[in-house]
């Protein structure tokens, strides 16, 4: 029933989206600390996402949202615009996830590792952490250094990936789960005793202070400033996947999901085409650490652990394996429920109790219940929408500007070998 | 020379001997069946010809050249592609994707091409969709193009895997058990289809099927296998009335085949 | 010196492996049937340490320990464990697991990561509801030790665990060899639409399979409260984990293997805890065991992925 409605939806009319966009708008401005206003603005995403306007019209009014509206709105607001970047390294991170899981269908259970690979590459050398086994007084580097260290996070994530990828990648399928497990608490656990012999990472007590970026002398730390870079990257990795998503490894990757041995009978090389699903998901999180680490200031292992590869997994699954929207919804929806809503929610029995309107007993504070939370999304997901909130839709090609191709002219491929005029259409049926 | 040769092919699954000593020569341009009851080692045959077994002895040559222990989309490289007994598409697939997988290692686009979108990239990428395309009119499904590969009849998935398989821009493609499930209409035409094949398209054509009306209407050149080994070899009329072959199947497709 | 403490190191790696054999009985039985790894598994034993320890609690509380025979006491906490944790086990296996059983591979993995985490935050919850804390200390039955020779003494509690261990395992060879359900269990994990043509009720076989792995697992449970004292909501994880290592180590599917894989992997973790930090000049000490364990799955997942004494299997093309 559910179904048939959804098939039959048009899209929103513009004038509602519209004047969502404004009412939340609003909300944002005039409240202080809302988290209800600042869903409200994220929804209007998705709300532009189903507007029944062409594309132009939706990106523009999406553009303007995020680009003009919130930071106008809320720009002075640090509360908002720290959530937003925080969603935003999310998003970027599940966007990354969704390359390993959701087009080539390899369960990774270590992917924060390559977060922490790009978060301390830039924390090391961009403090005088470095010194401690570089030698001479080289280090720190200025914050001028955290532009070009957005790449070399996204290599140094890189080569992680396919140092992990090379062994585990040759394991059987359900075995990959386990073993990326293994290797993601593997990397924390040296990442945590890295202090000796020598001291490369310093152990438990983490790195500090990383400095803020900067840019021809000026300043950039604010939250106002990470919410724009975090935009900018944004923006690269979902052009990135969206060219990869309908290009030759795209249909490589989604070939070895679908049937590896089927993939490698039409040549495709199951070993690089995992590989670099790896590396390309992996550098993804490389970029984000770094951001990561410059806007905390102080990153240590603690900030790595499973439970965020695990958080990341759900924002992929219960958004939509393999749908670039649905796991950008998937990371926002999570996100927002696990700094904000969890907060709030307990701020706000908290405040009951001050109140003695209830008496709330310590351990049931709502903030500690990401488990539970986690647990029952991930089982309802699974045994009611294991596609997701928004489910990956393969491209419909457009079948004249293919007739229309210059290339059409010529029998292509095998077909060049049928002699002119002897070609006979095969029966349709 | 032959274009294909496989020399005293062995396979063993532990106790189990699979292949035993299995040597076939197959000629450029020539549609070659191999026959035999269930579980004469026909499937194990194929994949150690497309690189999925390793064979325990023995060699296979293309061309001349030994192929054995390459892997199977190295040997797909070369020019040996497949279908498979039970349909293996890529359902989430449409079936134009599908079949511009098949054009996977004859393209060139890498990571970095692709991420910059270069015009080498985005022509190639133009080119693989009007051949996918062409071949989906070759085959007479065009009009399902943009279907899910999951969500077609049995029939058109069948043709489907075989444009895939050509467009690898095979030379030799083996089809395992192409007309299982068809009935006897449907069999006819899979029979002139994999005669057009051959001859609008030059391709050489190994077959593994059950359907005797089939086998013995379209090869030029049949193998048996029983219990792992070859039985005999020759055309269909000699095949016919070879004792060993008819007491292999128990004189049950005897009836069938006249 | 090193060798000094060779004895002991044994004792201790003996006691840990054997806990991980039968844990990874468990696992391996359940893949063996399913192909499927039950990531919850791991949160059954936990279960099963939670479950002993609140009865001898309770029993405590009432003033009736004191005076009962220890052997007595144990008997009755593993009883009720095992009641508890076999039915947990199934009834996952019924809501969680049953209906995923045609889908693609990810999803019921999905489902049993979910039921993990539900779990560890359930018994969280419900202790610190009830009791404010959820770090339990476990009374001990077992507090004497017995010398082994001259060479080292050997706890009581620790060797309870061998034996018990011992004993699940034997039975549970008996059964599968020798009772007509072990028999089509072993059937069901050969080939299940065949067996299910011989009449064999294939979801029954999976219920009980799930049964059997749990109580074992929460019986396991009890015994690791018994000889560690303090437990917390998180044990299971980590322990699965190694107990999954076991398993693969010993080769997926196979009973022996897994029991043997847990020995053999206990005394392991058991060596590189003690010798590792003395042997590397103190580079690399005992925190980085549980490093070692994950290296040795990974490895034989690289070199033997059908571990000690499983069958390379080729999947059907």
């Amino acid at each position: 029933m559910a179904n048939m409605v959804w098939k039959s939806f048009k899209g929103i009319p513009l004038p509602v989206t519209l004047i969502w966009i404004a009412g939340f708008s609003a909300a944002l401005h005039f409240l202080d600390k809302s988290v209800i206003a600042f869903l409200g603005i994220l929804c209007s995403i998705v709300l532009i996402y189903y507007t029944n306007s062409s594309k132009m019209v939706r990106m523009l009014i999406g553009a303007l949202v995020l680009l003009v509206i919130i930071p106008l709105v809320a720009g002075d607001n640090r509360y908002y615009m720290e959530v937003a970047s925080q969603v935003g390294i999310y998003v970027a991170m599940a966007l990354g996830l969704n390359i390993v899981v959701g087009f080539a269908g390899l369960l990774d259970l270590g992917y924060v590792a390559f977060f922490a690979a790009g978060a301390y590459a830039y924390a090391i050398f961009s403090t005088s952490q470095a010194n401690q086994f570089i030698p001479g007084d080289l280090f720190p580097l200025s914050g001028e250094w955290f532009w070009p260290f957005l790449i070399v996070g996204l290599i140094v994530a890189a080569i992680f990936g396919i140092l992990l990828g090379l062994p585990v990648l040759r394991v059987k399928g359900d075995y990959l789960a386990i073993v990326t497990l293994g290797f993601g608490e593997i990397i924390r656990i040296i990442f945590n005793n890295l202090d000796k012999p020598i001291n490369i990472t310093n152990g438990p007590q983490g790195i500090t202070p990383i400095p803020q970026p900067e840019l021809l002398g000026m300043k950039m730390g604010t939250p106002f400033h990470f919410y724009f870079i975090v935009l900018v990257v944004i923006a690269f990795i979902v052009l990135a996947n969206l060219r990869f998503e309908n290009s030759r490894i795209g249909r490589a990757w989604i070939a070895v999901r679908e049937d590896e041995l089927a993939a490698q009978s039409m040549g495709i090389s199951l070993l690089n085409t995992k590989l670099a699903a790896f590396a390309t998901g992996a550098s993804f999180a490389g970029v984000v650490g770094v951001i990561f680490a410059a806007k905390q200031t102080f990153i240590d292992p603690t900030s790595f652990t499973l439970m965020e590869s695990i958080g990341i997994l759900v924002m992929v699954i219960l958004g939509g394996s393999g749908s670039i929207p649905g796991v950008v919804l998937g990371a926002a929806f999570v996100t927002v429920l696990q700094v904000q809503l969890l907060k709030e929610l307990s701020n706000f029995l908290h405040s009951l109790q001050q109140a003695g309107v209830i008496n709330l007993p310590n351990q049931l504070d709502p903030s500690k219940f990401q488990r539970l939370i986690f647990g029952i999304m991930l089982i309802l997901v699974a045994l009611y929408r294991p596609n997701g909130l928004i489910p990956a839709k393969r491209r419909k090609n457009d079948l004249d500007a293919i007739r229309a191709s210059k290339f059409a002219e010529n029998r292509l491929g095998i077909l060049s070998r049928l002699s002119k005029g002897k070609l006979s259409q095969g029966s349709q049926s | 020379m032959a274009l294909l040769e496989a020399i005293g092919l062995t396979k063993r699954f532990g106790g189990l001997v699979a292949n035993q000593d299995i040597t076939i020569k197959i000629e450029k341009g020539t549609i070659t069946a191999v026959i035999g009851p269930n579980g004469a080692g026909k499937t194990t045959f194929f994949n150690m010809i497309t690189g999925f077994y390793e064979p325990d002895e023995g060699d296979v040559l293309l061309n001349g050249k030994s192929i054995k222990g390459l892997r199977p989309d190295q040997i797909a490289e070369r020019g040996i592609t497949r279908t498979f007994q039970n349909i293996r598409l890529f359902k989430e697939m449409t079936a134009l994707e599908n079949v511009m997988v098949g054009t996977h290692s004859r393209l060139t686009a890498g990571l970095l091409g692709i991420l910059f979108n270069i015009r080498r990239v985005r022509e190639e990428e133009e080119r693989a969709r009007v051949e996918a395309y062409q071949l989906l009119e070759y085959v007479g499904i065009a009009h399902v193009a943009n279907e899910a590969a999951g969500s077609l009849p049995y029939g058109l998935q069948r043709r489907l895997e075989i444009a895939r398989a050509l467009a690898t821009n095979p030379q030799i493609i083996l089809l395992d058990e192409p007309a299982a499930g068809m009935n006897p209409r449907e069999t006819a035409e899979m029979t002139e289809f994999i005669r057009r094949l051959k001859n609008e398209l030059d391709l050489t054509i190994i077959l593994i099927e059950h359907d005797m009306k089939l086998v013995m209407g379209l090869s030029e050149y049949i193998h048996v296998l029983d219990y792992g080994r070859k039985i005999a070899e020759g055309t269909p009329e000699q095949i016919r009335h070879n004792p060993s072959v008819i007491e292999a199947y128990l004189g049950k497709s005897a009836s069938e085949v006249s | 010196m090193l060798l000094d403490i060779l004895p002991q190191v044994l004792v201790d790696g003996l006691t840990l492996g054997f806990m991980y054999a039968v844990v990874a009985l468990g696992y391996t039985m359940v893949y063996g049937i399913l192909e499927f790894i039950n990531f919850a598994h791991g949160e059954i034993f936990m279960v099963g340490a939670f479950v002993g320890t609140e009865v001898l609690l309770i029993t405590d509380a009432l003033g009736a320990l004191e005076g009962m025979n220890p052997f007595v006491a144990l008997f009755l906490t593993l009883l009720i464990a095992m009641i508890i944790t076999g039915a947990l086990g199934v009834g996952i296996e019924r809501v969680a697991y049953r209906p995923l059983r045609g889908a693609p591979r990810l999803v019921p993995l999905i489902s049993a990561i979910g039921v993990s985490f539900l779990l560890q935050d359930l018994v969280r919850f419900t202790e610190a509801i009830t009791r404010n804390e959820f770090y339990l200390n476990s009374p001990i039955l077992f507090t004497g030790s017995i010398p082994l020779g001259s060479i080292a003494t050997i706890p009581t509690k620790a060797l309870i665990v061998i034996v018990l261990a011992v004993v699940m395992m034997v039975s549970l060879t008996l059964f599968i060899n020798k009772t007509k359900w072990g028999i089509a269990m072993r059937a069901v994990a050969q080939d299940q639409s065949t067996a299910s043509l011989m009449t064999i009720n294939v979801d029954k076989v999976i219920m009980l399979t799930f049964l059997i792995g749990s109580s074992l697992g929460g019986a396991t449970g009890v015994l690791f409260a018994q000889n560690y004292g303090t437990i917390d909501p998180y044990i299971g994880f980590i322990l699965g984990l190694k107990a999954f290592t076991a398993a693969v180590l010993g080769g997926i599917g196979n009973i022996r293997g897994a029991m043997v894989g847990g020995v053999l992997l206990g005394l392991l973790e058991s060596l590189s805890g003690a010798y590792m930090g003395p042997l590397t000049g103190g580079a690399f000490g005992a925190e980085y065991k549980d490093v070692f364990a994950f290296s040795i799955l990974i490895l034989v997942l690289l070199f033997k992925p059908e571990g000690l004494f499983g069958e390379a299997v080729k999947e059907k093309v």
